[in-house]
């Protein structure tokens, strides 16, 4: 696929990071959990046009991540943001508008909806009853499994016919959602799914669908993946036409000291270092989103029950845009890291360095989405001798 | 209906440019054409596309509180009509509730809808799911969204569904209700027509809607002196307004306004009682108000009605005492004149419909 069409720098709204990482790939085993609880945090990479009311993008490459920020009886609350690249047109565009949106799920549309928007508005209502957003509902999943397809409703957004000229004044309001109806089937058995499962390489369980869905006088052929998961059937990647979205990372919120062990594994084993899941930017900026906090604070405690470590924060790119601006870039980072640390969680700063490697060291190919996504990362290494 | 007003102003506006608005919004979409592949336009004959051939009449009587004194029939701005794109449900007062169906581009017209709204509030574009009862809704449709007072507006596919209960007394969630039910029939139609009605809807008009006449011929100069005391002459029309002088030993007294709307009063009555409580929610917020005004700005908030034989529904807000009848609605502003010459007033005004 090419992802890359109108990038000129890198996509940086990023999972950096991981915990520490084993950097070869898990084989597919036991499917891992992925609870759909507060803290759950996963990002995706779309190839998809763009509109705002500043102007539009045919098409675009963006980075979102999407967080579970609360869970209640009846809803489940997500915020999600969405980014590209500063100097790319869809990163100029974004820079223009809100880009950060809150949405709610209904529990009993988690339970049996079969309606899902893929494409969101910033004007839409933060609950839209009678859908789901970012999953499909576990009766759909089930159905899939037991029938092999499922009556579906997918919501689209789409140029409108007959308002170019509104789309040249106002380009937001030359795009509408449209409703596309129809039976989605199963595609062979459950597939693996590649993904970066807070911060390790692995393969999920996915089910696959496809089929002929309409809309007035237009059909569309959607593919989905949906993590096979009845508790939680996320949706891992859609296809219409030739734009997309797939989830490159998840991030599944802590329990226990688990996760921080094995950072504290990595930091203490040979090679004296190891990713930090969870840590996330906005589009080439140092800014560090609050989704990071938690993975931030987790390892603040690590280091004070380490009070001789000596650490250094690194901050790593993909490849996309210049050698110089992502040398630039993952140095902001890591120092923003590194500042975030000792402001917000009050690590001496003199146990701290930070230092950016740029596109220099990649953990995976930066061929695909997927292992842009793992170069795109923070590291933290110790000297080994201290 | 005037709660119509914004889908029917979207429609105008589908496919023209329009003014120029800044929307603070984004969102993906898919790039172009290459999406979504045309095929051969559904064949569906226009003869099916009845607006009244989606609803029981039961089911519209059960929500109306009374039964329908006349089969439903096609309407515009509230009147039966031969060429009209709403159905329309009327009880022996003429409370009513219509459905409007649109039945190719609905889509288009949910968003314009939308985005018009956005324009007057941006709450309310946003605040769909929150009926005023304080209900969430969810339903056969696709989305949904409530327009002002008293319409439900549903999307299915590129079909919408519009129910406006602004006519009668009946809730928002009986609304969204019906809408449900027209939405699941939009496949299936039932096997009612409102064409035909037309001509029986005419004649029941012609019977039972008061006429229009002379607005100050609701209440007479004798009438009027008979109740506030010596006008300064006869009360003096001006369109559908007429104005009482008031005079108090020689010098000006009391001026009372008498405003009178002949169709679409009951829809009216309850749009401005929901302006009213909006506009008095935030102008009162954290502002001391005067004990003679309390009531009234008490009664523009809640919307609670004054209950009296006379009309069918009333209530005072800061501007006045309204009441509707038969429809028709009359509102009383007493520039300085008192509450109960203002309800005197009214009771007899009301007595002549």
């Amino acid at each position: 696929m090419d992802t890359n069409v109108g990038r000129t720098a890198a996509c940086w709204l990023t999972a950096l990071g991981a915990l520490l990482v084993p950097r070869t790939a898990v084989p597919a085993g036991a499917p891992e959990p992925v609870p759909l609880v507060k803290g759950l945090v996963f990002t995706t990479t779309a190839h998809a046009g763009l509109t705002t009311s500043a102007g539009s993008v045919p098409v675009a490459d963006t980075e979102a991540v999407y967080s579970v920020v609360g869970t209640g009886d009846e809803r489940i609350m997500f915020r999600f943001s969405v980014s590209a690249p500063a100097d790319s047109s869809a990163g100029k565009l974004l820079d223009q508008v809100p880009h950060s949106f809150d949405r709610e799920v209904r529990r009993e549309d988690l339970r049996a909806a079969a309606r899902l928007t893929v494409f969101w508005n910033s004007t839409d209502p933060p609950l839209l009853p009678g859908q789901t957003f970012a999953t499909t509902s576990s009766t759909v999943l089930q159905t899939l499994r037991d029938t092999g397809r499922i009556a579906f409703i997918l919501g689209v957004n789409e140029p409108e016919k007959g308002l170019e000229s509104v789309s040249a004044l106002l380009p937001f309001l030359g795009v509408s959602r449209h409703y596309y109806r129809g039976t989605l089937e199963r595609v062979g058995a459950s597939e693996p799914f590649s993904v970066l499962l807070d911060g390790r390489r692995t393969t999920v369980p996915a089910v696959h669908v496809r089929g002929t869905l309409t809309f007035s006088d237009r059909t569309i052929t959607p593919q989905i993946w949906w993590l096979d998961d009845a508790s939680n059937p996320l949706t891992l990647k859609w296809i219409v036409g030739s734009v997309y979205e797939t989830v490159t990372r998840i991030d599944r919120p802590l329990t226990g000291t688990g996760s921080a062990t094995t950072v504290a594994d990595g930091l203490t084993g040979r090679s004296c270092r190891a990713e930090l899941s969870g840590v996330y930017f906005t589009t080439a900026s140092a800014q560090v989103l609050d989704a990071s906090m938690p993975a931030l604070e987790r390892f603040a405690a690590l280091m004070n029950q380490h009070p001789n470590w000596q650490i250094t924060v690194e901050g790593h790119t993909d490849n996309i845009g210049s050698a110089p601006y992502n040398m630039d870039l993952s140095s902001r980072r890591a120092d923003a890291v590194r500042d975030v640390l000792i402001r917000r969680f009050a690590v001496p700063a003199a146990k701290l360095q930070s230092h950016g490697y740029g596109l220099t060291r990649p953990v995976e190919t930066n061929a695909t989405d997927e292992g842009r996504a793992h170069n795109r990362r923070v590291e933290v290494s110790r000297q080994c001798n201290s | 209906m005037q709660q119509l007003t914004v889908v029917r102003l979207a429609r105008s506006l589908a496919g023209i440019a329009l003014v120029a608005v800044t929307l603070a919004s984004c969102g993906r979409s898919a790039s172009s054409q290459e999406q979504s592949k045309a095929t051969p336009p559904r064949v569906e004959s226009t003869a099916t596309r009845d607006a009244c051939s989606l609803l029981e009449p039961k089911e519209v009587e059960a929500v109306l509180g009374a039964s329908l004194a006349t089969p439903p029939f096609l309407s515009r701005d509230g009147l039966p009509t031969y060429d009209g794109s709403a159905c329309q449900y009327e009880d022996a007062n003429l409370h009513n509730i219509t459905i409007d169906v649109e039945w190719d581009g609905g889509a288009t017209v949910f968003k314009m809808s939308g985005a018009l709204q956005s324009l007057v509030n941006q709450t309310a574009a946003k605040g769909l799911v929150h009926l005023a009862e304080g209900a969430d809704v969810a339903g056969e449709w696709d989305e949904a969204r409530v327009i002002g007072c008293c319409s439900f507006v549903a999307l299915r596919g590129d079909q919408m569904v519009t129910v406006d209960v602004g006519g009668s007394k009946a809730p928002m969630a009986a609304a969204a209700t019906l809408a449900d039910m027209a939405i699941k029939r939009l496949d299936h139609v039932l096997a009612i027509r409102g064409l035909p009605n037309v001509k029986a809807a005419m004649a029941f008009e012609s019977a039972h809607r008061p006429k229009r006449i002379d607005p100050c011929a609701l209440v007479s100069r004798a009438e009027a002196e008979a109740i506030v005391g010596k006008l300064e002459g006869e009360p003096t029309p001006n369109d559908d307004r007429c104005v009482y002088q008031h005079v108090i030993e020689g010098a000006f007294g009391p001026t009372y306004v008498v405003k009178v709307r002949w169709t679409g009063g009951f829809s009216d009555f309850r749009l401005q009682n929901d302006v009213s409580a909006t506009f008095t929610k935030g102008f009162t917020k954290n502002m001391p108000i005067a004990s003679d005004r309390k009531e009234a700005f008490e009664s523009a908030l809640t919307g609670r009605e004054l209950a009296n034989p006379a009309w069918d529904v009333a209530n005072f807000s800061i501007t006045g005492l309204s009441a509707v009848k038969k429809d028709v609605s009359v509102s009383i502003e007493p520039q300085g004149g008192s509450r109960e010459d203002t309800i005197k007033l009214m009771e007899k005004a009301m007595s002549k419909f």
